[in-house]
């Protein structure tokens, strides 16, 4: 499929007023379409026609029409003088006599006639020329019923400059509309930036609205039946259409004003400045918990989609998984009673744990050939993030072996290779299995559970016995989860002198403590513990109890209570606490999407902790 | 082609741990500059890389210097999770700057005596003794904004000897050197007045 030009125009008259701008503006759509930059018409197949006399362009349009093939795009373009007679539209050539205007012009008709035998797949047409509305009138005899509707019926799309009884303005040597038209083109005017092509129609919506200003009103028409056509190069177009496309299709939602622009801001900030609750956030704006779930499911798969397409491009191999499960976690309500839901999220669920595979096996094959691969380059920062980010590589994994168990799937890969890189990670990075912040506990408790029977238990044991040394030798100082960037160093320090004097970065109660103590019931390392808990006396230790795991994507989940345990008091031992646990009442997830969601959730959001798993 | 490193954090909190370090070096620089120079005559320039003194020819003019230092952490500390190399890494930045910074100030203080005269000669004089009672002969003192005596300091590395050689010097060595800071602090003092006195309207 081809696209060819036809550009006329026609400045010279021999019987009526000559004209400034048409050959300028025929020249100029000419240089812009059949440029690469900005159309799509080949300029070899193209033609120029400027101040022609009748026979002149009907030799021309028969010469054009020559290169023109069923299937192709053809594009028509005039300036110049036009007549209307008896519903007729004549485009007036360099000898046209008005009174004799029927033999003297070319009337649109023999145009559409000829675009009717070659029957290209599309045709724009434009005309900017006196009383061009009147076009309207040879279009309702062309078209006539038995003529569109067909496999091979031309889409047609006309631009005329306006109405019927109306003159067509020139401005500095220019047609007011072309000039209105050859903006959107050079994108010096904004049309969309959603699509790589812009379509007539768009433009004559530009046309429309520029040209209200003046008493010009232009007129378009179109009927298209195979598809958008494209007119030209969209300089405007972006990667982002996709995101953009969902923002926009998501306005009916209730979208809040400037809601669409932050999560443009977001996606734009995927690769270096991600952070999940910041979506978090905006999604529980733009959703709240009563919205359509058919509605949400079709946002949020367009959104996590869009999104995963741009995390893809990321330095951080792990960040389109964080992306699309930040983008789903919304559907973690409408798991309970929405069958379809609750089936999408599975099968989104099984399709991240494949690819988590793929992407910790590459991390392997990396490790093996450079031991500090998994160091990224925030300098002394990566003391505080390389345990965080050891702690989240085998809690993924872990989470994708758990998905495959619990979707029927064959886990032995995924156990095989979590029990290899675990083996790595305790021979060249046993200095950094540390206990650094609170939210390292939802992903040590799902590696924990995915690896406790597995041939990887004993690796296991000793992952979760570094821990529990690490925070005894602190005191059980760690950090919070919300802990500010600004205070990392002053945690480092005071974790290498073990005091407890900055109380801000300090997690007190903490969840992490509260892990390694289910742990080492689950493990069986209760001896071993119990000589370090009066390393950890006076520390809280504490569980947050949600009513519902369908809740587990707010923000800030109100239904539930938290569980403090402090040690030595009514907690010397590891068995103590079992007791007090076990006592404890625990909702059941009510579904296989309910739980893997909330625990993907809890891995993104690490103020959450998916206790389910233990039952 | 640039590594993937999984669970990457924003680049604000790089940038945030990068910050939180230079000031916590800033800081330790800072109290061991202040054991060489007063807080008082520690001077802040928003604007311009020199300065000078038009009302005073005798002081000196000055241009800014740049003092820089670097630290290592090798990749295998911080792997191992070796906390303590964070203290050593701003202590021994704050170090470096000291040096540089003391260079730059008696540097600059050597320049000066020179130029003025202001020098004397242990060899010369006969030893250190000799060489200290010389040095407050042709010193002169000044007087802190409170109105006290600036009695003038000795920095150096090792002081063992200076002090020794004072220790067994004579009752009158003493006497004489008494009577010196004595009349230099009466002297500054004088020359406190007058200078006072020129904020004084003149009949």
């Amino acid at each position: 499929m081809k696209h060819v030009l036809i550009a006329v125009g026609c400045d010279v008259y021999d019987n009526s007023r000559s004209l400034d701008g048409a050959e300028n503006d025929a020249r100029n759509i000419f240089s812009l379409l059949t440029d690469i930059k900005y159309g799509f018409c080949e300029a070899d197949c193209s033609t120029l026609i400027l101040s022609p006399s009748l026979t002149e362009l009907q030799r021309g349009l028969l010469d054009a029409s020559k290169s023109l093939l069923p299937g192709d795009v053809v594009t028509f373009y005039f300036a110049g003088h036009g007549y209307v007679k008896g519903n007729i539209f004549y485009m007036c050539c360099r000898d046209t006599q008005v009174d004799r205007i029927g033999v003297s012009a070319l009337p649109l008709n023999n145009l559409l006639s000829l675009i009717h035998e070659v029957t290209p797949s599309h045709a724009n047409l434009i005309i900017d020329a006196c009383n061009s509305g009147g076009v309207m009138g040879d279009f309702n005899r062309v078209l006539s019923p038995d003529t569109i509707g067909s496999a091979a019926t031309t889409g047609i799309t006309l631009l005329a400059a306006c109405a019927q009884d109306q003159f067509a303005a020139e401005v500095n040597g220019e047609g007011l509309c072309t000039s209105i038209i050859i903006r959107c083109i050079n994108g010096t005017t904004f049309v969309q930036d959603l699509d790589v092509a812009l379509d007539l129609a768009s433009i004559s919506t530009i046309v429309s609205r520029d040209l209200r200003q003046t008493n010009q009103q232009p007129a378009y028409w179109g009927l298209n039946l195979t598809g958008r056509p494209n007119f030209c190069t969209n300089p405007h177009f972006s990667g982002d259409s996709d995101l953009r496309r969902t923002l926009a299709e998501a306005r009916p939602m209730a979208m809040l004003p400037g809601t669409a622009n932050t999560i443009q801001n977001l996606y734009s900030e995927i690769d270096h400045g991600w952070v999940p609750k910041n979506l978090q956030q905006v999604l529980a704006k733009v959703l709240p918990s009563g919205g359509d779930p058919g509605s949400n499911l079709s946002f949020l798969n367009n959104l996590a989609n869009a999104m995963r397409q741009r995390a893809g491009q990321s330095h951080d191999p792990f960040r389109e998984i964080e992306v699309v499960v930040t983008c789903l976690s919304p559907l973690l309500v409408h798991c309970k009673r929405q069958p379809v839901i609750e089936s999408y999220v599975i099968g989104r669920c099984v399709d991240l744990g494949v690819r988590i595979v793929e992407i910790c096996q590459d991390i392997h094959e990396e490790l093996l050939r450079d031991e500090f691969a998994l160091l990224g380059d925030t300098g002394v920062g990566e003391l505080f993030i390389l345990p965080g980010r050891i702690t989240s590589l085998l809690g993924w994994l872990g989470w994708a072996i758990v998905v495959s168990r619990t979707s029927g799937g064959d886990a032995t890969t995924a156990e095989g290779l979590a029990g290899r890189l675990l083996a790595i990670i305790l021979d060249k990075y046993q200095g950094s299995v540390r206990a650094m912040t609170d939210a390292q506990a939802p992903a040590l408790l799902v590696i924990a559970v995915a690896l406790k029977a597995t041939e990887a238990r004993e690796n296991l044991e000793k992952f979760a016995g570094l821990y529990f040394l690490d925070l005894c030798e602190a005191k059980g100082l760690i950090s919070r989860t919300d802990m500010d960037s600004s205070f990392i160093i002053d945690f480092l320090l005071s974790k290498s002198d073990r005091d407890p004097n900055a109380p801000e970065t300090i997690a007190n109660p903490s969840t992490f403590l509260c892990v390694l103590l289910l742990l080492a019931k689950e493990l069986e390392l209760e001896d071993a513990f119990d000589l370090g808990m009066s390393d950890l006396d006076h520390r809280n230790a504490n569980a947050f109890i949600p009513s519902s795991y369908s809740d587990f994507a707010f923000v800030k989940i109100d239904d539930g209570y938290n569980a403090t345990f402090q040690i030595g008091h009514g907690i010397w031992r590891v068995a103590d606490f079992s007791e007090k646990w076990n006592g404890l009442v625990r909702p059941v997830t009510e579904s296989a999407g309910i739980s893997l969601l909330s625990t993907a959730c809890s891995l993104i959001y690490p103020d959450r902790i998916a206790w389910h798993l233990l039952d | 082609m640039t590594r993937r490193v999984p669970f990457q954090p924003p680049d604000s909190f790089g940038e945030a741990v990068r910050e939180c370090m230079t000031e916590r070096m800033a800081e330790s620089q800072k109290q061991l500059v202040l054991t060489m120079i007063s807080p008082e005559n520690v001077l802040n320039y928003s604007h311009g890389s020199s300065w000078k003194h038009p009302a005073l020819p005798s002081a000196v003019d000055g241009e800014m210097k740049t003092h820089s230092a670097e630290f290592a952490m090798p990749f295998r500390r911080i792997v191992d999770g070796d906390l303590s190399i964070m203290r050593e890494s701003i202590e021994q930045v704050a170090l470096q700057m000291k040096v540089q910074f003391a260079q730059s100030v008696y540097g600059l203080m050597s320049e000066t005596c020179e130029r003025s005269g202001n020098t004397v000669d242990t060899k010369e004089a006969g030893g250190f003794a000799e060489a200290f009672e010389r040095m407050l002969q042709k010193i002169e003192f000044g007087v802190d904004s409170k109105g006290n005596v600036s009695l003038p300091e000795i920095h150096v590395a090792d002081a063992g000897p200076i002090i020794a050689a004072l220790e067994g010097q004579t009752k009158e060595y003493g006497a004489r050197i008494e009577a010196l800071i004595k009349a230099k602090s009466e002297s500054a003092l004088a020359e406190e007045v007058i200078r006072k006195a020129k904020f004084e309207k003149q009949p």
